[in-house]
């Protein structure tokens, strides 16, 4: 019974979102970290891009699994200002983007 | 006994702070070879040992990208022969300790002996921060000191294990294998590897540079070693990279192994390196602070929901801006009108004592003025030093960028631009030292060259002198906006709306290079220091002074020889004849002395015209034709080239008047300006040519001190050149437009 209901349930997540992965983490919402709202929070999951801008961030603790709080925008809506490893960072929305974050 | 230790820290850690209070009064400035980065450097004398402290700027990696950071890098992985560093006190701010032990970690496997300075410990402890400093120091493998650098307190105890340091009894650290092993066996590999070209290479690679040029693709030690190597060391690079990629990720990324962004191993190498260290970062922190769950939320948050919000944020942020420009634009009149009077005041009494020679035309229009002219810009800088100083110190200013960015985005520059940008309203010497704040190298520049386009003080006198006199006092929309402020107003915004598309250019050419990420970190804010902010405004001017300063006097001087010699004597004997003359033929009373005050200043005139300066004028009238300009205009402009101020000076020289002085000159001078004829009858400045006039001037870089500040802030002439040229042509070209532009419409 439950093998099955579980088996109809993969089904209709197909249906719907025609996703072509099944696995937990693609199933659950996925943002960047500009998409996030203010006083939103949300934990890093993966980096994207490259070079230098990944690896600046990176040194500035903005790593997989590390939980991050959006403080507010600034007066025009870019930049951003986060809360993360117990510091304040500013950062653009271009930036921000890189980020991909469970919400 | 001699022992060199640098200072090294994330920025804002309050690393200027501690060095002042190891150091004293001792600092000595300079800049690093080719580079405009300051070095700083300050001693210590303990018991028998003098410690040479070198201050270094702050960075967050030794993943070297800016200049600064590639100057903290080269010298701590001993790039620097004559700064060979034995040691390193690493400042700590402990109330982000997580992300300033990301650079602690890297500092650990230079292997040179270490202490690390725990600062802001107050501040840690309001958040319910606690650091076990004992545990702490045990896990990193260093003595950790808790200090308050901006209270002294903790000196003590850090000069204590100096003394140690210096004694030996402190050793270099345990190895922690923090890094990936697989990099690190990579890095040592490729080190060995580079010592057979190490001929070309001019010197041995050690295997933590070789750690850096795998790791940071396109970082400066990559671009380095490609540089000398060339092409030769692409196949390294590669074979390396993949080697401590294969071993490393197959350990890292078992569970991940899926995901695409990871499969490059060239740049997937900072994101094991990032990782393995954040690992260990959190490892200690787990055993030695203990932070309550939910903080209370600092004074600081709480300050910043007021400071950067949407409406407080913004009108908070422009009052502060109007208060630096007030102070800066009319705050520094008092002091620079007491400048002027006292050099006016020295200037009479040498006229006075001295007889009419050449000597004393050099004494007073020479020296006295060019120390007078340089004197002017004290007042201002120092008010504006005084202002950034504090705004950095308290944590102000990476709001102002925060806030600012978006705005200055759209001409390609960051939120950094602003404050020097808006100072220039006022002066742009003071604006382009302003600029040192913007981080980027690129950003900085070309802040720097557009900076002067902005319409600053000197020329609002140009303006409002030629506005008054020759711009027709007409109302315009049903009488709501004058023609005259209207004018005023459209000179202002041709320098700005110029601004962007030049940046937008001088980014896509000469600028040429990647966007930095604005990446900002948000300083708690703090009271600011007095000694440090002072400290600061102090070595702003003596620096612009010492090194402007003498570039912007020399000008003057030459300026004046030129408007001097040859000094005709016949020109001066034919006016002694009329002078005779007049005091023979014409009773004594006041007309008489007007008719020979007259006299003088047609002399003068005279002199001016026959002058190298006057007959340069003559020689490029044709030039200026185009513009319609005559002789005494072009003469005027060149005449100007010290600073912006002298065009009027100069202009009301070749007019027959007395160019400083008493109150009822500036209405004589008004008159004039309008009356004043071409050798045809025709009225000189007309509107077509006070319009010409007033936009060269608005675009134009006449104004030495600029161009010496932008050589002094960029290291090299080709900036100022370049800054000089640009606005010139531009400067002509606006004119032309003008001038037919208006010949048309009218």
């Amino acid at each position: 019974m439950a093998k099955s209901s579980m088996h109809e349930n993969t089904i209709a997540h197909n249906d719907n979102a025609s996703c072509k992965e099944t696995t937990p983490a693609a199933i659950l919402p996925t943002k960047t970290l500009a998409q996030l709202k203010k006083g939103e929070r949300g934990v890093v999951r993966a980096l994207l891009g490259s070079g230098a801008i990944q690896q600046r961030l990176m040194e500035m603790g903005i790593g997989e699994g590390v939980t991050i709080d959006v403080l507010r925008f600034a007066p025009l809506g870019d930049p951003m200002m986060i809360r993360v490893r117990g510091f304040q960072l500013a950062l653009r929305k271009s930036e921000a983007a890189l980020v991909e974050v469970e919400g | 006994m001699n022992l060199s230790l640098a200072l090294v820290g994330n920025p804002n850690v309050g690393k200027t702070a501690l060095f002042n209070a190891l150091t004293g009064l001792s600092l000595t400035t300079g800049n690093y070879p080719g580079v405009t980065v300051e070095r700083r450097h300050g001693t210590l004398t303990l018991e028998d040992t003098t410690f040479e402290i070198i201050d270094l700027p702050g960075c967050y990696s030794l993943a070297a990208r800016s200049p600064d950071e590639i100057i903290v890098a080269d010298i701590l992985l001993g790039q620097y022969q004559e700064e060979a560093i034995e040691g390193i006190i690493a400042v700590v701010d402990a109330s982000t300790l997580e992300r300033n032990l990301y650079l602690v970690s890297q500092l650990l496997e230079l292997g040179k002996p270490m202490i690390i300075a725990l600062n802001m410990m107050d501040i840690a402890a309001r958040r319910g921060i606690i650091i076990d400093c004992e545990i702490l120091a045990r896990h990193v493998g260093t003595p950790v000191v808790p200090v308050c650098a901006h209270k002294g307190h903790g000196i003590p105890k850090l000069k204590e294990d100096l003394l140690r340091l210096a004694q030996g009894k402190i050793p270099p650290p345990p190895r922690h294998n923090i890094a990936p092993s697989s990099i690190t066996l990579a890095a040592a590999e490729f080190s060995r590897c580079l010592s057979q070209y190490s001929g070309q290479l001019g010197r041995y690679i050690p295997s933590m540079e070789a750690f850096r040029i795998l790791v940071d693709v396109g970082g400066h030690s990559e671009q380095r070693l490609i540089q000398s190597l060339g092409n030769e060391a692409r196949p390294f690079l590669k074979r390396f990279r993949e080697q401590a990629w294969d071993t490393g990720s197959a350990r890292h990324f078992r569970r991940r192994r899926r995901r695409r962004h990871h499969q490059n191993p060239h740049h997937s190498l900072a994101v094991l390196e990032t990782q393995s260290r954040y690992a260990w970062v959190e490892k200690v922190i787990h055993a030695s602070v203990s932070q309550p769950a939910n903080p209370p939320s600092p004074a600081s948050d709480v300050l910043d929901k007021l400071l950067t919000h949407r409406v407080f944020g913004s009108l908070f942020f422009f009052l502060i801006m109007f208060l630096m420009f007030e102070a800066i634009y009319s705050g520094a009149l008092p002091a620079m009108h007491g400048i002027e009077a006292i050099i006016g005041r020295l200037g009479e009494l040498t006229n006075q004592s001295l007889p009419e020679n050449m000597f004393r035309s050099l004494l007073v229009d020479g020296i006295i003025s060019g120390v007078g002219s340089v004197l002017m810009f004290l007042p201002q800088i120092a008010l504006l030093s005084l202002f950034i100083a504090i705004l950095e110190d308290c944590g102000y200013m990476s709001r102002a960028a925060f806030l600012m960015d978006k705005l200055m985005s759209w001409c390609g520059l960051s939120g950094h631009s602003f404050i020097p940008m808006l100072t220039c309203f006022a002066c742009a010497v003071p604006g382009i030292l302003a600029a040192r704040t913007v981080h980027d190298r690129r950003d900085r520049f070309t802040t720097i060259l557009v900076a002067p386009l902005m319409s600053c003080s000197a020329r609002l006198l140009i303006y409002t002198i030629l506005i008054a006199a020759l711009v027709p006092e007409k109302r315009l929309f049903g009488g709501f906006i004058g023609l005259q402020a209207l004018t005023l107003f459209a000179m202002y915004l041709l320098g700005i709306f110029l601004a962007a598309p030049i940046a937008w250019l001088l980014k896509k050419n000469v600028l040429r290079g990647e966007t930095p990420p604005f990446l900002l970190e948000m300083p708690s804010y703090k009271r600011p220091q007095p000694s440090v902010v002072l400290k600061k405004m102090a070595r702003e001017c003596s620096d612009f002074l010492g090194r402007a300063g003498t570039l912007i006097f020399s000008v003057t001087v030459i300026i004046w020889a030129l408007a001097y010699f040859p000094h005709s004597e016949i020109i001066t004997q034919q006016f002694d004849t009329q002078r005779t003359a007049i005091t023979v033929s014409m009773p004594e009373g006041p007309e008489r002395d007007s008719s020979l005050l007259q006299l003088t200043h047609q002399q003068g005139s005279a002199h001016l015209k026959n002058s190298f300066l006057g007959r340069a004028g003559q020689v490029i009238e044709p030039v200026f034709h185009p513009l319609g300009w005559d002789w005494r205009i072009a003469t005027a402009v060149i005449a100007c080239f010290p600073a912006r101020e002298i065009f009027i000076a100069t202009l009301a020289a070749l007019l027959h008047l007395e160019s400083e002085g008493d109150s009822g000159s500036y209405d004589v001078l008004t008159e004039k300006l309008r009356t004043i004829q071409r050798p045809d009858g025709s009225p000189l400045f007309t509107l077509p040519v006070t319009l010409s006039v007033m936009v060269f001037m608005a675009l134009c870089c006449q104004c030495a001190a600029t161009l010496f500040t932008i050589r002094r802030e960029t290291g090299q002439w080709r900036w100022p050149l370049l800054t000089f040229s640009y606005m010139t042509l531009l400067a002509y070209l606006g004119a032309f437009l003008t001038y037919h532009g208006t010949l048309w419409a009218l």
